[in-house]
C-alpha cells in the first residue's frame, strides 16, 4: 500500500516521551518517538519486551498510571491527547481511538453476557439506543465471525473459546467506529491457527472501516502478513521504521538484523537460530551515546559517545544507527541479510512490491 | 444444569443433614449428665416412675427416638419441662420473631453499609477517604459488640436521649441493638470488598472498559460490585454465625426477649424438647441461609450455575 502517504493522517506521534517516578529512581520509558498513521494503515510496532510499545500505546489513550509523566505531541486528528482532561479523553476512548489487549482469556467480565459487554461503549457513546442496540449487537458479532449471535449474546465469556473471546473483545473495540485501533499483541496468547484467523479478521476489518492500526507485537513472524509499515523499538527509541519491504528486506539497523536473523526460517536447526548477544538495559540504567551499543557487533566509538539520529535511507525509511553516517565505515551484514538485500535489489528497481509472506 | 434442579438436588442434601443432626443430638443429650427434674432426690419412687410414663422416659431410648420423630413430623415438638408444661412450639415461637429480626436487621445494615465503604475505599485508593474506610473497618472488627452495645446506650440515650435504652417494644427500640450488631459484617463486608474491588479495578476487562470509555466510578459500579459481591456471598454463612452468638450477649444488654438466653437455660435444665426444639430451629436457620448463599452465589455468578459447582 504505497498510495498510503497521500491519505489523511489520523495520529500523528511526535517526540512522544514517558518517564515513571518511582522510588527506586525515574525510568525513561519511552525516548522521544515519532510517526505518523495514515487512515486505514497498519503500523506494526516491534521490539522486546521492555522497549516502551505497550507504554507509548497507553499514553495515547492516557490510561497510563498516576506516577508516569508523558511530554511530547499526540494528535488524533487534530485534537492533543496529551494533557488533554479526563472527561474529553472518556468521550474520545472507544469512539474515536480504543485498544485491544493481550489475553483473552481474563479482557471480559466474568460476570457479564458478551451481548451487555459489547453493548456498554454503544450506550455509552450513544451510537445506539437501548431499543435498537441489541440489533447493533448482533450484528457485530456477525461481522466477528461468532456464529448464532442471536442466541450467543445472552451467553457469559467462559462459555467461549479464547479465539472467540478475541473476536468479542474486537467487537466491543469496533463497536463505534473508531479511526484507530492500538491492538497491544492481540494474538500473542492465541495458538497459530487462531492467531491467523484473528488476523485475517482485524485486516478485513480495517479495510472496510478504513480505520487505522497500531499492531504492537514482539513476534516479526506476524508482522509480515498485516502491516503495511513497521518501526522496530529498542529501549523507549523507534530504532528503524520503513514500509514492510523495506524493514525486511533492506534492514539498515544492526537490532533489525539481529531480530531477522532470529526469525526461525527454512533448513535451520534450533542451534542455527540467532540469538542477539546480552540483554537490554534495565529500566533505571543511565544510558550513555545508542543504547544497542552494547549488545552491536557493529559498534564504533562514536556508538558509545553519542545517541544516533534517525538517519534517511528513503523517503519512507529511517535508521537510527551510526552505520549511516556519511564517515562511517562500510560494513558487510550478516549473510543472512545480505541475502534480503540482493532479494530487495532486485525487486526495487522495477517498482513492484516483494512478495512478503 | 437448570437452577430448578440444582436447587432441588441441594433441598434433598439439606432433609439428609437435617436427619443426621436431630438424630446426633437427640442421642447425644440424653447422655448429659442430671435429669429433667430439679427435686429429684425429695420424689418417692412411685412419683419418679409416674412422671417418667408421662413423660415416655422410662421407654427403651430408641423406642423414644421413634415417638419423638413420628410427633416431629407432624409438627409436634412436645411440651416444655421446665416453663409450665407449655408446648415448645409456643414458647419459642414468642422469643423467634425477636431474634430474627434483630439478626435480619443487623445483617441488611451491615453488609450494605459495609459494600458502599468498600467500593469507596476502592475508588478512591490511597486518598484519606480510604484511610478512614479502614479506621472504620478496624474498629468495627476489634471492638467486641457488648462495648459497642453499652457505648451506644451511654451516648445515643442516656446523653442524647434520642432512642430507648433497651427493650423491645417499637420500631426505635431496635435501632440500637442492631446499630451494635451490624458493626462486624459492616466492617468485615468492607474490608472484603475493598480488596476485592481493588483486584477488579486492575483487571484486564476494567482496562478494557477503561479504554473504551467507562470511568473509574462506573466501573466499579457497574463491573465492580457484582464481581465483588459474589465472593462477599460466601462470607454471609459466617456472619450470620457470629451473629447468632452475638445476639446472646447483645439481646442481654438490651433485654431483647430473644431465643439465645432460652438455649442456654434448657441445656442446664435437660429440657429434652426445648433442647431439641432449639437445636433444629438454629442448624435449620444454619442450613438455610448456606442454601441461600449457594443460590444467591450462583444466580450472581453465571460459571456456577451452568457448571454444577466447578469453577473455570
Amino acid at each position: 500500500m504505497s498510495g498510503q502517504s497521500e491519505a489523511e493522517t489520523v495520529l500523528s506521534v511526535a517526540d512522544l516521551r514517558v518517564d515513571f517516578t518511582t522510588q527506586a529512581g525515574v525510568v525513561h520509558a519511552v525516548r522521544g518517538i515519532s510517526f505518523d498513521l495514515a487512515a486505514g494503515e497498519v503500523l506494526a510496532v516491534v521490539g522486546e519486551s521492555g522497549s516502551g510499545k505497550s507504554v507509548s500505546a497507553r499514553a495515547a489513550l492516557g490510561l497510563l498510571p498516576g506516577n508516569a509523566t508523558v511530554d511530547g505531541s499526540i494528535l488524533l486528528g487534530t485534537e492533543q491527547l496529551v494533557g488533554l482532561s479526563e472527561q474529553r479523553l472518556r468521550r474520545i476512548r472507544g469512539n474515536d481511538i480504543t485498544m485491544v489487549f493481550q489475553d483473552p482469556m481474563t479482557c471480559l467480565d466474568p460476570t457479564m453476557s458478551v451481548g451487555n459487554q459489547i453493548a456498554e461503549p454503544l450506550l455509552l457513546h450513544k451510537v445506539a439506543t437501548r431499543r435498537d442496540v441489541s440489533a447493533s449487537v448482533v450484528e457485530l458479532l456477525t461481522r466477528v465471525g461468532i456464529e448464532n449471535p442471536e442466541r450467543r449474546r445472552k451467553q457469559y465469556p467462559h462459555m467461549f473459546s479464547g479465539g472467540q473471546r478475541q473476536r468479542i473483545a474486537i467487537a466491543i473495540a469496533i463497536a463505534c467506529r473508531p479511526r484507530v485501533l492500538l491492538a497491544d499483541e492481540p494474538t500473542t496468547a492465541l495458538d497459530v491457527r487462531v492467531q491467523a484467523q484473528i488476523l485475517s479478521l482485524l485486516g478485513e476489518l480495517r479495510r472496510e472501516n478504513a480505520m487505522a492500526m497500531v499492531f504492537i507485537t514482539h513476534d516479526l513472524g506476524v508482522v509480515a502478513g498485516i502491516a503495511d509499515r513497521v518501526a522496530v523499538m529498542y529501549a523507549g527509541r523507534i530504532v528503524e521504521i520503513g514500509t514492510t519491504d523495506e524493514v525486511f528486506y533492506h534492514p539498515q539497523h544492526p537490532y533489525t538484523w539481529g531480530l531477522l536473523g532470529s526469525l526461525p526460517g527454512s533448513g535451520q536447526t534450533a542451534a542455527q537460530l540467532y540469538a542477539i548477544p546480552g540483554a537490554p538495559p534495565g529500566p533505571y540504567a543511565q544510558i550513555h551515546g545508542d543504547a544497542f551499543a552494547p549488545r552491536n557487533p557493529y559498534a564504533q566509538r562514536i556508538d558509545w559517545e553519542q545517541e544516533p539520529p534517525l538517519f534517511p535511507v528513503s523517503a519512507t525509511h529511517y535508521a537510527a544507527t551510526w552505520l549511516l553516517a556519511p564517515d562511517a565505515p562500510t560494513v558487510n551484514p550478516p549473510p543472512e541479510i545480505a541475502k534480503r538485500w540482493r532479494k530487495y535489489a532486485e525487486f526495487t528497481p522495477l517498482g513492484t512490491k516483494v512478495d512478503v509472506s | 444444569m437448570g437452577l430448578a434442579k440444582y436447587a432441588l438436588r441441594r433441598v434433598v442434601f439439606m432433609v439428609v443433614t437435617m436427619w443426621v443432626i436431630i438424630t446426633a443430638t437427640f442421642f447425644l443429650m440424653h447422655l448429659l449428665p442430671g435429669s429433667p427434674y430439679v427435686n429429684l432426690q425429695k420424689l418417692t419412687p412411685e412419683q419418679l416412675e409416674i412422671l417418667n410414663t408421662r413423660y415416655g422416659l422410662n421407654r427403651p431410648i430408641l423406642e423414644q427416638y421413634l415417638l419423638y420423630f413420628a410427633n416431629l413430623l407432624t409438627g409436634d415438638l412436645g411440651t416444655s419441662f421446665q416453663f409450665k408444661n407449655q408446648p415448645v412450639t409456643t414458647l419459642l415461637a414468642g422469643r423467634v420473631g425477636a431474634s430474627v429480626q434483630l439478626g435480619v436487621q443487623a445483617l441488611l445494615v451491615g453488609t450494605s453499609a459495609g459494600i458502599v465503604v468498600g467500593v469507596i475505599a476502592a475508588v478512591k485508593r490511597h486518598t484519606p477517604v480510604d484511610s478512614g474506610a479502614t479506621i472504620v473497618a478496624v474498629l468495627g472488627r476489634s471492638v467486641p459488640s457488648f462495648i459497642l452495645a453499652a457505648l451506644l446506650q451511654l451516648v445515643v440515650a442516656v446523653n442524647l436521649r434520642l432512642l430507648p435504652i433497651a427493650g423491645w417494644r417499637d420500631f426505635s427500640s431496635t435501632i440500637l441493638p442492631t446499630l451494635a450488631l451490624a458493626m462486624a459484617p459492616l466492617a468485615d463486608s468492607a474490608r472484603f470488598v475493598r480488596t476485592e474491588m481493588v483486584e477488579v479495578l486492575e483487571s484486564d476487562y476494567a482496562e478494557l472498559a477503561r479504554a473504551n470509555g467507562l470511568s473509574t466510578q462506573q466501573i466499579a459500579w457497574r463491573h465492580g460490585v457484582r464481581n465483588s459481591v459474589i465472593p462477599l456471598i460466601t462470607l454471609l454463612g459466617p456472619m450470620t454465625v457470629n451473629l447468632l452468638t452475638g445476639s446472646l450477649v447483645v439481646e442481654n444488654i438490651f433485654a431483647v426477649p430473644g431465643i439465645g438466653e432460652q438455649f442456654v437455660k434448657s441445656v442446664l435444665n435437660n429440657d429434652y424438647p426445648t433442647i431439641m426444639a432449639v437445636t433444629i430451629l438454629y442448624s435449620g436457620l444454619f442450613l438455610l441461609v448456606t442454601f441461600a448463599v449457594d443460590v444467591l452465589y450462583s444466580i450472581i455468578d453465571p460459571r456456577i450455575r451452568l457448571s454444577g459447582g466447578g469453577r473455570r
